[in-house]
């Protein structure tokens, strides 16, 4: 069965190269754009709504919530916390991936660094 | 008329006193009191001066009045009214002497309290003067603090603008390289080619000067975290060269132990660092080609890029590891031939994983090789 894929992000030229590359490798991919429907889902995830991904892929630099937000709503419950996730960032600000590590979170990627055959063969490791 | 005067003994105690005091004893001395003390025994022993003398003619009239014409009435009340006006006039004196001494007091306590009063003024005023110093340097701090607040807003506002559309066109320049469009046509694949290696070269450039940008404001660029590996990180920087290796008909090896240990790391700046180096030993070798060799010793893992390119000169080899912003004029050459910025950020990234980095070389064209040495724990 197909890997489900959860990807925020909210430059729509980057979502669209993700998701042709995650879907030309297998994955079914659910894409949201902003913070505040990310919390939604989340919390539709933790309050049992909907099931979890097996992968989250999340831009940290959002429109409306910061993503270091997000990451404490997901942190904080126990449905979400053992989600795998991948924060991706152009920010390489070292300070966001500290917090990232202090959270927990170990994988902390700069974008720009990455082709999408990269991270698809970086998703195919985590959920292995 | 001499003055009152004492000497003291450490302990306090007044040792002595000069014909003018001699009828005071243990007075507490201070330099006030001195004063005080010295003005009253002036006064006192001038009253006792003048009794005594009076005495001593009184005395001296007596014995002469029997003497001479037995007891006179006359001659004694001349001789007490002779007694009387010696004796007003050594008083009025001591009086002048007393109020003059009085006066000159007075004056001296003026003087003290408005030299006192001056005193008090030229505080109050260099207390304002400071006052509005330290507002003054208050307001430029807290400026200062904003203006700094405002470039690190606006370094890390440029970081995601400047990033955001060039992984766009290289991710999907990634997409039509391994077909998710389809076959490329024969026509265009040179030309994207080009398009792709233009990009990569973009995205590196803003990554080092952004990198740069945040160490000019003093932030830093590394945030190491535990338990790395470094194998899955060379065998990376090892397949992204190779295909330019290729191209220049040069070969690459990677000689690593089984296992290395694990190190505290930031993996992607340490790729970063790694790859530059490689990456400029591959810019400046034409003939043979690069092998990386990786060991652990002692608390150490050493990593040798040995090139068998053109070499370095003993003079270049000083110079190599500058900062950057140290080399002045140099700084352009460095930067227009390529090793400048490049090797200066794998330094400073080197150095913020408490390693080290040098390079060794037998002189032009007898190839190079760069050292890194990074701690294990």
């Amino acid at each position: 069965m197909a890997k489900k894929i959860l990807l925020i992000e909210d430059d729509l030229a980057i979502m669209d190269v993700y998701q042709i590359a995650f879907k030309g490798a297998g994955f079914k991919v659910e894409t949201l754009s902003d913070g505040q429907s990310t919390m939604d889902k989340v919390k539709d995830i933790q309050s049992g709504k909907e099931n979890a991904p097996d992968l989250i892929l999340l831009d940290i630099i959002l429109p409306d919530i910061n993503g270091i937000d997000i990451l404490k709503e997901i942190e904080k419950d126990e449905k979400t916390k053992d989600i795998p996730l991948i924060v991706l960032s152009n920010n390489t600000d070292v300070e966001l991936k500290r917090m990232g590590y202090d959270l927990g979170n170990q994988k902390c990627l700069t974008k720009s660094q990455y082709t999408p055959t990269q991270l698809v063969e970086i998703l195919k490791k985590e959920l292995k | 008329m001499e003055k009152g005067e004492k000497i003291k003994k450490k302990s306090g105690e007044i040792e002595y006193l000069n014909k003018n005091c001699w009828l005071v004893k243990n007075l507490n001395y201070s330099p006030y009191n001195r004063c005080q003390y010295c003005e009253l025994k002036f006064r006192n022993c001038l009253f006792l001066q003048y009794q005594i003398i009076s005495l001593i003619l009184i005395f001296f009239i007596l014995i002469l009045s029997f003497l001479i014409e037995g007891k006179t009435p006359e001659l004694l009340i001349i001789s007490v009214f002779t007694l009387i006006v010696v004796y007003g006039y050594f008083f009025s004196k001591s009086t002048d002497k007393i109020i003059k001494a009085n006066f000159s007091e007075r004056r001296a306590k003026e003087a003290l309290s408005e030299l006192n009063e001056k005193l008090e003024e030229k505080v109050l005023e260099q207390t304002k003067e400071i006052r509005k110093a330290y507002e003054v340097e208050k307001k430029a701090h807290e400026e200062l603090k904003r203006l700094d607040r405002a470039k690190d807003q606006f370094v890390l506002a440029t970081q995601h603008h400047l990033r955001t559309p060039v992984t766009g066109m290289s991710g999907y320049l990634d997409l039509i390289f391994t077909g998710s469009f389809g076959k490329i046509p024969k026509k265009l694949e040179g030309a994207l080619k080009k398009f792709q290696s233009a990009t990569k070269i973009l995205s590196k450039l803003i990554d080092e000067f952004l990198d740069i940008s945040q160490l000019q404001i003093g932030r830093k660029v590394v945030a190491l975290k535990p338990n790395v590996e470094l194998a899955p990180i060379l065998d990376e920087i090892v397949e992204e060269v190779s295909m330019e290796a290729e191209t220049k008909k040069l070969f690459i090896k990677l000689e690593k132990d089984k296992s290395l240990p694990k190190i505290n790391a930031d993996p992607e700046k340490l790729k970063t660092a790694l790859f530059n180096i490689v990456d400029n030993a591959l810019k400046y070798t034409t003939k043979g080609g690069i092998t990386i060799k990786v060991n652990s010793k002692d608390s150490n893992i050493l990593i040798e890029v040995k090139d068998t390119g053109k070499g370095i000169s003993q003079q270049d080899l000083e110079l190599l590891f500058n900062k950057l912003f140290e080399r002045g004029d140099k700084a352009d050459k460095f930067y227009a031939t390529g090793r400048g910025i490049g090797l200066f950020m794998s330094t400073l990234i080197i150095e913020a994983h408490n390693g080290k980095i040098w390079a060794e070389s037998q002189g032009q064209d007898k190839g190079s090789s760069f050292f890194i040495q990074l701690p294990i724990k």
